[in-house]
């Protein structure tokens, strides 16, 4: 039986490195973030890490789009690694 | 890729009266670039850099065109939902806010623009516009960018699914553009959407429908790399300043040979006109009101333009979100986001753009603020003050004036950002918000839309020219002029005393017509209409150093400040005895005041002057603006008080300590 790897920061990850969002909910920002497709369950990769911090979300049909975010909503957001 | 487009069988609409067509889409999505497209150079509305922030209308045929500014969602809180949301439901985009007018054109069809490279976020915000159950056209744009990634879109699945015709369009290369218009008039309403789905899975699940060619999300190198350089605390601040600086540089030092050659032919124009006319009060009013007035501020159309063209080619090219994130760091302490930079960048060529833009700072209070301190930036219409006051202060020194000029620029900035300081302290208390930005893929920039844009800049501002401003330097120039005066005692003595020497000593009596004639001039001018005018409001501003006329120039400023450089070559236009063809400046430099020998502007005087025009509130419409904007006139009263009381402190500064140091 595998485990379900810890929800941990996004700040966290390493550059290169995908997961899915697992919550927003302490960002006072989430719905901006909702909006840009940044919600529980999107796959996101890490473009840049610091300050800017910038993502990409990736659609499982194909399309992506990249988002900056400051480097306390990176810590703000709880992501689950996909390993790979 | 296929370009044959799915065509369902048309619903035969009446076309017989206007139709209205809604353009919605996510920002970024090359929406204004095809509405530009689609409406040509007939662009009713300013099309303002910094993305498309209110709704812009143009009639084509027999169609109005309506670009609604780009959201994510139709159901949230941002004002431009808001707006969408209001024109879809039939009311007038230029009155979105009027509640109780009954809904008068629910539009006719919705366009609603796509992004290939991102449909599945983009298909959200069209399930919210297929559950209004209007007719509908989907067009598919920027198929290059999903190329690029090895993605298809097949627009006749999507047309299948959604029930309505899509097409693929490119707003760049105008690929699919012309079919739009004729797949307008067969708009029909889409399929209702399902209701067991949530919109986000029915989004995904269209797109993954539709698209071909989705293998695994690659890191793309090259914008990872610029994005790296470009969002660099030090690298891409070093960056930041070079573009600004470069940018700076072309509007100030490559405009200037467009507007030598205006000046000269403004200067030709009224030779001619004095020259051919009889002498007298018409000649004088065209040569002297209308032309020099005109031209005094038509002169500054170069530099309007090219500011307007490079912001468009930076907006286009991706790099403004970057440098807006860039920004964010160093307007945080100030209690700014970095949405702020764009309208305040913008608000360097103009105030009302830039408060208009500032709809894209999500957080009220932040939003407010950003208003509040935008008329701070100078904008091109104190330009001409600027050139004026510094080339009289540095007239053999360039380096220092463009210093001078230079730092007008830091000190709109930085009071703009001390006043934001304290406003977000005091009224606007509160949390800053975090920035969340969509960051565009970079693309070369379209030449032919920002020369577009900058079209319809230019023609707003040659209208202005050629009816406000000409309107009031008739004005100005009527109340200069009248009522005629008998010539003072002091004149009529020099005058006798010459027609005694005028036989013997010829010279000598020439000097003292001369000298009669300016005092006359000065006598006729101190009790006209405007010098009564200006005499009565000038102890207000005698602590500050200005004299009447100086008082006339800044008083009628207040209606819109590039009207001083033209009121001055008005005012001052009356010490001289006869239609001469000095250029502006010349004339102006060498005016005296009422005692015959101290010149108009003093070195403390100009010092003063520039500070005043640096900070203080004279534009009427961005009053206007700043009040429909921040909803009240309370705000629009508070930026004209804070400003002008900071105008009027910072001269008494600037004269005094001029005056210690001279």
């Amino acid at each position: 039986m595998t485990t379900m790897p810890q929800a941990i920061p996004l700040a966290m990850l390493a550059k290169g490195e995908t997961a899915s969002v697992e919550s927003c909910q302490s960002c006072e920002c989430r719905e901006q973030l909702r909006a840009l497709g940044i919600e529980p369950e999107a796959r996101i990769a890490v473009c840049r890490k610091g300050d800017p911090f910038i993502v990409r979300v990736d659609h499982p049909s194909g399309g992506s789009c990249r988002i900056g975010i400051r480097r306390n909503v990176s810590s703000q957001v709880l992501v689950r690694p996909i390993p790979g | 890729m296929t370009t044959t487009n799915h065509t369902p069988p048309p619903v035969t609409t009446p076309d017989t009266a206007t139709r209205r067509v809604a353009m919605l889409g996510n920002p970024n999505v090359g929406k204004s670039t095809l509405f530009g497209r689609l409406a040509g150079a007939r662009v009713r509305t300013a099309n303002f850099p910094g993305t498309t922030q209110s709704a812009e209308i143009t009639r084509v045929g027999s169609r109005e065109l309506i670009d609604l500014p780009g959201t994510y969602a139709l159901e949230d809180d941002s004002p431009e939902a808001a707006l969408c949301r209001a024109v879809l439901a039939g009311h007038d985009p230029d009155r979105p806010a009027a509640d109780d007018d009954t809904p008068a054109h629910v539009p006719d069809a919705v366009c609603i623009v796509l992004d290939a490279a991102n449909l599945a976020r983009n298909l959200r915000l069209a399930g919210e516009a297929i559950r209004l159950g209007l007719p509908t056209l989907i067009l598919i744009n920027r198929t290059d960018q999903a190329e690029r990634r090895g993605l298809t879109i097949n627009p006749d699945s999507l047309a299948n699914l959604l029930g309505c015709e899509a097409l693929l369009t490119n707003g760049l290369t105008g690929r699919g553009v012309e079919a739009v218009l004729p797949a307008l008039g067969r708009a029909r309403i889409p399929n209702p959407l399902p209701n067991d789905q949530s919109l986000r899975d029915w989004a995904e699940q269209t797109a993954a429908a539709v698209t071909t060619g989705a293998a695994a999300h690659n890191a793309d190198t090259t914008t990872d790399r610029l994005d790296d350089l470009l969002t660099h605390p030090a690298l891409g601040t070093a960056f930041f300043a070079v573009v600004m600086t470069a940018l700076f540089y072309a509007v100030f030092k490559v405009a200037a040979y467009p507007m030598d050659w205006i000046d000269a032919a403004f200067a030709a124009l009224a030779e001619v006109t004095a020259s051919s006319l009889p002498p007298g009060p018409i000649a004088d009013l065209l040569a002297n009101g209308v032309i020099a007035g005109v031209g005094a501020t038509v002169i500054f159309l170069p530099q309007i333009c090219l500011m307007f063209f490079l912001i468009t080619l930076l907006e286009h090219s991706g790099y403004l979100p970057r440098a807006a994130l860039l920004v964010d760091r160093l307007f945080r302490p100030f209690g700014l986001p970095g949405h702020a930079f764009v309208p305040l960048l913008s608000s360097h060529a103009c105030a009302i753009p830039g408060i208009i833009a500032c709809r894209g700072i999500p957080d009220r209070r932040e939003r407010l603020a950003a208003i509040c301190i935008a008329p701070f930036m100078s904008c091109t219409a104190r330009i001409p003050v600027y050139v004026l006051l510094t080339s009289l202060l540095f007239a053999d020194r360039p380096a220092l004036a463009a210093l001078a000029f230079t730092g007008c620029y830091v000190l709109g900035a930085a009071a703009g950002l001390i006043v934001a300081v304290v406003l977000r302290r005091t009224l606007l208390k509160g949390p800053s918000s975090t920035m969340a930005i969509e960051l565009p893929a970079y693309r070369r920039p379209s030449v032919r839309l920002a020369i577009l844009t900058t079209w319809d800049r230019a023609r707003i501002f040659l209208v202005k020219a050629g009816t406000v401003i000409l309107g009031m330097v008739i004005a100005l120039w009527w109340l200069g002029e009248y009522p005629h005066t008998d010539p003072p005692q002091q004149s009529i003595e020099l005058r006798e005393q010459a027609a005694l020497l005028e036989s013997n000593m010829p010279t000598a009596a020439d000097q003292l017509l001369d000298q009669a004639d300016a005092i006359e001039a000065r006598h006729a001018s101190a009790n006209s209409f405007m010098g009564i005018a200006g005499r009565t409001a000038a102890p207000v501003f005698a602590p500050i150093g200005y004299d009447w006329q100086l008082t006339i120039g800044v008083v009628s400023s207040f209606a819109a400040r590039e009207v001083f450089v033209s009121t001055m070559a008005v005012v001052l236009q009356q010490d001289e005895d006869e239609l001469t063809t000095d250029t502006g400046l010349e004339r102006i430099a060498s005016a005296k005041r009422d005692d015959g020998t101290t010149p108009v502007f003093t070195t403390p005087t100009a010092w003063s002057l520039l500070v005043f025009y640096v900070l203080a509130m004279q534009c009427l419409p961005t009053l206007a603006v700043t009040a429909r904007e921040a909803g009240g006139w309370r705000w629009a009263a508070l930026q004209f008080a804070v400003m002008t009381t900071l105008a009027y402190a910072g001269a008494l500064i600037a004269y005094h300590a001029a005056g210690v140091l001279a």
